[in-house]
């Protein structure tokens, strides 16, 4: 069936239509706004000018024995997103210096470390020097910490 | 040029997206349902809406997103199968939005599932269930070649287009020169891998071996904004050249993953590049091995007129 003169002429604006537009709203809005979000963005994964020396905000449970553990995404935030789990210490850090976070992972790990204390911390390393066996951290800030107890409280 | 979105194509072809794409999502909730799932529980000051979901200051019952969830998984295996497409289609593509919105919606955007969305976007809303599908069993007539299935397709090229251009534009616009030829790749690779390890999260050995090769990274840098904004590649007739280019694309992500244990699973899959090629022809090819397999004859409208075309529009180039 060959569509007639006039069906094709329309399609052919619709279809034109519909490329102006795609490319406006996923192409040229979210770079005029210069925002990232879901589903447009402008897709700044690895784009900011990063440098060796940059902050880790983390959360470790300290034992009675001063040994220091790192905790899995899913301890810090209930989400094994790793990038979540950084966003959300930064988040407590600046909202209430960790300290809702803490205690939310505290209760989270009451079954398994008893006594320890969980600390929200910032870490400042030379990341190349890590991977060249430098492993001593420029500077450490403790924001808060909480101890582990076995009640779930 | 400007009549590049205007081109027939087959409905076997948009059939073929429609269940590529359908199956990979519906894949990819089901492995990462455990992060879906725990959606319902991240903290609610955390709560920060973005997309369609801007709005949401306060998280959702973790009933409603548990439900959501699997409605959506659901709502995925009817669209995939071609169930009531007119309004399966739209709804899956809709729903999968908006859950996939939801889980983003705590504070940091992850980009691994944008270009899906679009994608469902363009099939959810066409006519992607004519052929090969639950829809088509009982009718008679063969769709012939038309624009309604080229039009989607070339969205769905359009937007994979976009989203790798921009993603090139962001680190020459953002990092500048020194992205492309100082130490600014080699110390996101670096940085990445160690917070991943801060964070007791899988890491990769490789990247944090590779960080001490200085002289690696600002050719790597300089490839990887040449593949992105050489995907506008992806608007030539040449297949040769599509072809390079996806593999191209597909290869850095390989080398993404190796080196900062980052996957884009969309584009791993290689589903995200499906649309720039005749998939059609591959899933006949399959269908007849599957049908000789079985000893049943070739009889299918897709078989009887695999040919046809409309007549005087181009048909999408392939």
């Amino acid at each position: 069936m060959t569509p007639n003169v006039d069906d094709r002429r329309v399609s052919r604006w619709v279809a034109r239509l519909v490329g102006l537009g795609i490319v406006a709203v996923i192409g040229v809005v979210p770079v005029a706004l210069d925002r990232d979000s879901y589903p447009l963005s402008t897709y700044p994964m690895f784009s900011s000018r990063r440098t060796a020396v940059e902050p880790v905000h983390t959360a470790v449970v300290t034992a009675a024995d001063g040994a220091v553990r790192r905790l899995s995404p899913t301890q810090i935030s209930g989400n094994d997103e790793v990038i979540i789990a950084a966003q959300l210490v930064y988040d407590a850090i600046r909202r209430d210096g960790g300290e809702v976070l803490c205690a939310d992972i505290a209760v989270r790990l009451s079954d398994v470390e008893t006594g320890s204390e969980v600390e929200i911390v910032t870490e400042r390393y030379d990341a190349i020097d890590w991977y060249e066996g430098r492993k001593s951290p420029i500077s450490r800030v403790v924001h808060t910490s909480c101890r582990v107890s076995g009640d779930g409280s | 040029m400007i009549d590049w979105m205007w081109r027939t194509a087959p409905a076997t072809r948009l059939a073929t997206l429609r269940i590529l794409v359908g199956t990979y999502t519906v894949a990819f909730m089901l492995a990462r349902s455990a992060s879906f799932w725990q959606s319902a529980d991240l903290p609610a000051w955390q709560t920060e809406g973005v997309g369609v979901l801007w709005f949401l200051d306060i998280p959702w019952s973790p009933t409603l997103v548990h439900l959501l969830f699997v409605g959506t998984v659901a709502l995925g295996v009817l669209f995939t199968a071609g169930v009531g497409f007119r309004v399966i289609g739209p709804a899956f593509a809709l729903v999968f939005l908006v859950m996939s919105t939801y889980r983003l919606s705590f504070g940091h955007v992850i980009h691994t599932e944008h270009l899906v969305a679009l994608h469902l976007l363009a099939i959810g809303f066409s006519r992607s269930a004519d052929e090969w599908s639950f829809d088509s069993r009982r009718r008679r007539e063969v769709p012939q070649d038309h624009v309604r299935y080229g039009i989607p397709i070339r969205a769905m090229i359009l937007a994979t287009i976009i989203t790798y251009v921009l993603a090139g534009i962001a680190k020459v616009r953002h990092g500048g020169m020194d992205w492309l030829v100082g130490d600014v790749l080699r110390n996101q690779v670096a940085y990445d891998n160690l917070r991943k390890e801060l964070l007791g999260s899988p890491h990769s050995p490789l990247g944090g071996w590779t960080v001490r090769f200085a002289w690696l990274f600002p050719p790597a840098a300089v490839l990887t904004t040449f593949v992105e904004i050489g995907a506008l590649v992806a608007l030539t007739r040449s297949r040769r050249a599509r072809w390079i280019w996806a593999i191209s694309a597909w290869g850095f992500h390989v080398v993404v993953l190796a080196l900062m244990a980052i996957s884009f699973p969309y584009p791993l899959s290689f589903v995200a590049y499906a649309c720039l090629f005749d998939v059609e022809q591959g899933a006949e090819r399959v269908i007849q091995a599957a049908r000789r397999r079985t000893g049943r004859t070739s009889d299918s409208k897709s078989d009887r007129l695999s040919a046809a075309t409309s007549g005087g529009i181009p048909p999408i180039n392939g």
